[in-house]
């Protein structure tokens, strides 16, 4: 195990934590902000993969893309809030799960029925096609730009939700959204502010997403699962705890992969440890997870509102 | 007015406008002379609107007088109406299908004319050859197809039914020269519906084939309540160890490979590069085991690290690291659908292609390719048959698919169009009779039809002995990107398997 090969893996790591991030930042306003069980987030990915996807293949640009894709993305999660789940704030999260179960497996076949079952070409910007030498190793150039991509909405988010006054509104409706309500704040516009923000947070992690993974019908599932494992271990409602359980998520993930199987055969025999390995680095976030919980059942950064 | 001269002459009420009479409907002897005078006599009777059957193969069931009738279009485009009466048991088998309503023209049947065969057809004359020509060149032979029709596999199913109803459409809805009936189903790659479906197929369809088979774990549900009920299987794609072995039925016909097969040539494929040490990656399911296994098998070099992923995990960057810094001389993988397509892009990306060998099976394939285009290239695939191949059955096919379905056909495509294809040799022996279940079973199995492969035999547990190839992955004439044969490490190849089936 060689530094760089260590180093390679904790971008990787970290690459997986930021893809993770723009799925959990809006997620986890949605959870935190509406009290809302939106499992429907990971069809707003892939719908944002497609939208994107599709708009790639009619004009051959990454820009165009993502100018296309995004915005679609938003108005798809707008109409979504607006005609299936703004009816439900009101009702139980077991109700809410129940139909946005209903929406992923809508989602899955519409897009089934338009693109086909097979996976949709997409390809990284060309500029950004090539790697990057990190001490011998070659790292793709289009993974470093993730990163980046994913520090920027951070950084932005950041500011938005606690340096402008819209983040005000949206922290004050949450800490108590009858108070506010009173004070002539928009509930209701608010609402749809922050689905739409997470709906466009999704369509640009489906837009990053979809050159280095299959675009295909389903693929918002694994991810969606990945993500509530990020919002649970960050504290559900907190951006901050988003980014550092994405973070966190990421790393441990990657690690494990990585290295648990090859340290395993240290111990075990090669069967067993190449049987053993892959199972026990897939459980470690969950185990990560379940100690977080047992330890600090908000979460690691709970919101301090509230 | 009622029919005149009839007796017993129904009584009217009045001479004025009065309800007919109800014995006029009810009587036993009105009936039997309206028939006589009606439908029996020389006479013009409707049997349905060539509107209807615009296609070679479609049919309509009408009835005239008390007689079912079938009119069906015939591959040559003409007209037939013949009894709607199954030789064997009597039974009735027509179901209606619709088409097109546009009213082009009305077709009638005379009940004398026996000559005119072409555009119409008497009753009594299609029911004179009815009892003079062999009957069973009519009644359609009907065939099940179960495959993954839907969800993310579903392009497999999809590109065998595709395949398999080329042929059939191009013989006018025949293989064989009998007319054959498809009847499609979804497993939705689950073995529970795939079993109720069989169920369904044999006991209500009374289906005496059923083809198709996408998923192996679909395949192992059903094989044997199929082949128990004596049901020809013709299997299009999966080929689990288990029925090439000790399981095998003189009922099954595997017209693609066994599973271990296509891993197997590039596992010799390896060999005879003289690479030293391979990395393994694979989902960490069955038959992801069971590829690295095939692979073992003709690989003579060493196995560096064998690494199996989650089978939703859908980014590798850190298995892509980790086998990289290992610098082994090749990495095989079996990465099916969309995994494939992330593993190869990503492999891509992080500037491995060029530098390791990518060898592969069942990853970069027709269903892939598409979604990869230019990041595939160079990337080596091992199974039976490309688009390249230059038999004339193989050119045939290859022409067709793409004038009908604007894409290079895949592999699964041509398994399926070869199943079409000994499905017609072998019902064009029996002439259509599946009932002599012997007979059939033989014309199976000595299988004379121009594989898109070249030359086709089966083993003696009825998979094929086959040469295994392996592609490259390359751009064709048209600059598409396609396979590219580039060698044929394993000739003949009979599976592992088959020397544990006791058929003979």
């Amino acid at each position: 195990m060689t530094a760089g090969l260590l180093l390679t893996q904790t971008l990787n790591g970290v690459q997986l934590g930021v893809l993770l991030f723009l799925l959990s930042a809006g997620l986890t306003l949605v959870f935190g902000i509406m009290n809302f069980v939106n499992l429907t987030h990971g069809s707003l990915y892939m719908m944002g993969a497609y939208f994107a996807a599709a708009a790639y293949n009619a004009s051959d640009s990454f820009l165009v893309a993502g100018l296309v894709g995004i915005p679609a993305t938003i108005v798809l999660g707008l109409l979504v809030e607006r005609i299936a789940l703004s009816t439900l704030y009101t009702r139980d999260h077991l109700d809410q799960v129940l139909a946005t179960f209903g929406l992923i497996l809508f989602f899955n076949e519409v897009v089934r029925i338009v693109w086909g079952p097979s996976s949709i070409y997409m390809n990284v910007p060309s500029t950004l096609s090539g790697t990057i030498d990190l001490f011998g190793l070659p790292y793709p150039a289009y993974r470093f730009a993730i990163i980046g991509v994913g520090l920027v909405v951070a950084l932005a988010l950041y500011l938005l939700i606690h340096r402008s006054r819209i983040g005000m509104l949206i922290r004050a409706s949450a800490s108590n959204p009858a108070m506010a309500g009173a004070l002539g704040v928009n509930i209701k516009l608010l609402n749809a502010l922050v689905f739409g923000l997470g709906a466009g947070l999704a369509g640009l992690a489906g837009l990053m997403a979809g050159p280095i993974m299959s675009v295909q019908p389903g693929m918002g599932e694994p991810i969606l699962i990945l993500t509530l494992v990020v919002i649970v271990t960050g504290g559900i409602g907190s951006i901050r705890g988003a980014f550092y359980g994405a973070l966190m998520v990421g790393i441990v993930d990657t690690m494990g992969r990585a290295f648990l199987p090859t340290l395993l055969r240290e111990v075990f025999e090669r069967s067993i440890a190449q049987a053993a390995g892959p199972a026990i680095a897939s459980m470690l976030i969950y185990l990560l997870m379940a100690s977080v919980l047992a330890l600090r059942p908000q979460g690691l950064f709970p919101v301090k509102y509230g | 007015m009622p029919p005149s001269g009839l007796s017993p002459k129904p009584h009217w009420k009045s001479d004025a406008a009065s309800p007919i009479p109800f014995m006029a409907y009810t009587s036993a002897e009105l009936n039997k002379k309206e028939l006589e005078r009606f439908v029996y006599s020389k006479h013009w009777c409707y049997a349905g609107l060539e509107a209807k059957i615009p296609n070679p193969g479609d049919f309509k069931r009408t009835t005239v007088g008390e007689r079912s009738v079938v009119t069906v279009r015939e591959a040559t485009g003409d007209i037939n109406v013949f009894e709607n009466v199954y030789a064997h048991g009597g039974m009735r088998w027509g179901q209606t299908r619709r088409h097109s309503s546009r009213f082009i023209a009305v077709v009638f049947i005379s009940t004398e004319d026996k000559i005119n065969m072409n555009r119409l057809v008497t009753i009594i004359g299609a029911l004179t050859m009815m009892c003079a020509a062999p009957v069973y060149s009519q009644a359609p032979v009907k065939i099940g197809f179960i495959g993954e029709l839907s969800g993310p596999q579903g392009v497999i199913g999809q590109e065998q039914y595709d395949a398999f109803m080329l042929v059939v459409q191009r013989n006018g809805g025949k293989l064989g020269g009998v007319p054959v009936e498809v009847l499609k189903e979804d497993s939705q790659l689950k073995p529970d519906v795939a079993t109720q479906i069989a169920q369904r197929l044999i006991e209500r369809d009374k289906v005496s084939i059923i083809t198709g088979f996408t998923f192996s774990n679909v395949l192992m549900a059903v094989h044997k309540s199929i082949t128990e009920k004596e049901v020809f299987l013709i299997g299009s794609n999966a080929g689990p160890a288990p029925i090439a072995g000790a399981q095998c039925s003189p009922y099954q016909f595997i017209v693609s490979w066994q599973n271990d097969t296509q891993a197997e040539v590039v596992g010799q494929y390896a060999t005879d590069k003289g690479y030293k040490r391979v990395i393994g990656l694979a989902p960490n399911y069955q038959a992801g085991k069971d590829f690295i296994a095939g692979f073992k098998r003709f690989y003579q070099g060493e196995i560096v690290d064998e690494i199996y992923t989650p089978l939703n995990q859908p980014d590798f960057a850190a298995e892509l690291a980790q086998a990289a810094a290992q610098k082994p001389d090749a990495i095989f993988i079996f990465y099916p659908g969309g995994l494939g397509v992330s593993f190869i892009r990503q492999f891509q990306q992080a500037g491995l292609l060029g530098k390791i060998p990518l060898l592969s099976a069942s990853t970069a394939d027709g269903t892939s390719l598409p979604a990869l285009k230019d990041s595939a290239l160079g990337v080596i695939s091992g199974t039976f048959w490309g688009p390249d191949f230059t038999n004339p059955a193989s050119k045939q096919f290859v022409a067709e698919f793409e004038k009908k379905f604007s894409r290079i056909p895949s592999q699964y495509a041509a398994q399926s169009y070869d199943a079409a294809l000994l499905l017609d040799a072998a019902l064009a022996q029996v002439q259509g009779n599946v009932v002599d279940k012997k007979a059939f079973m033989a014309a199976l199995r000595r299988a004379q039809f121009n594989s898109v492969r070249g030359n086709f035999k089966f083993n003696n547990n009825h998979f094929p002995v086959q040469d295994m190839h392996v592609f490259e992955v390359a751009k064709d004439a048209k600059g598409r990107i396609s396979l590219k044969t580039i060698a044929t490490p394993l000739k003949n190849r009979e599976d592992a398997y088959h020397t544990q089936c006791a058929l003979k």
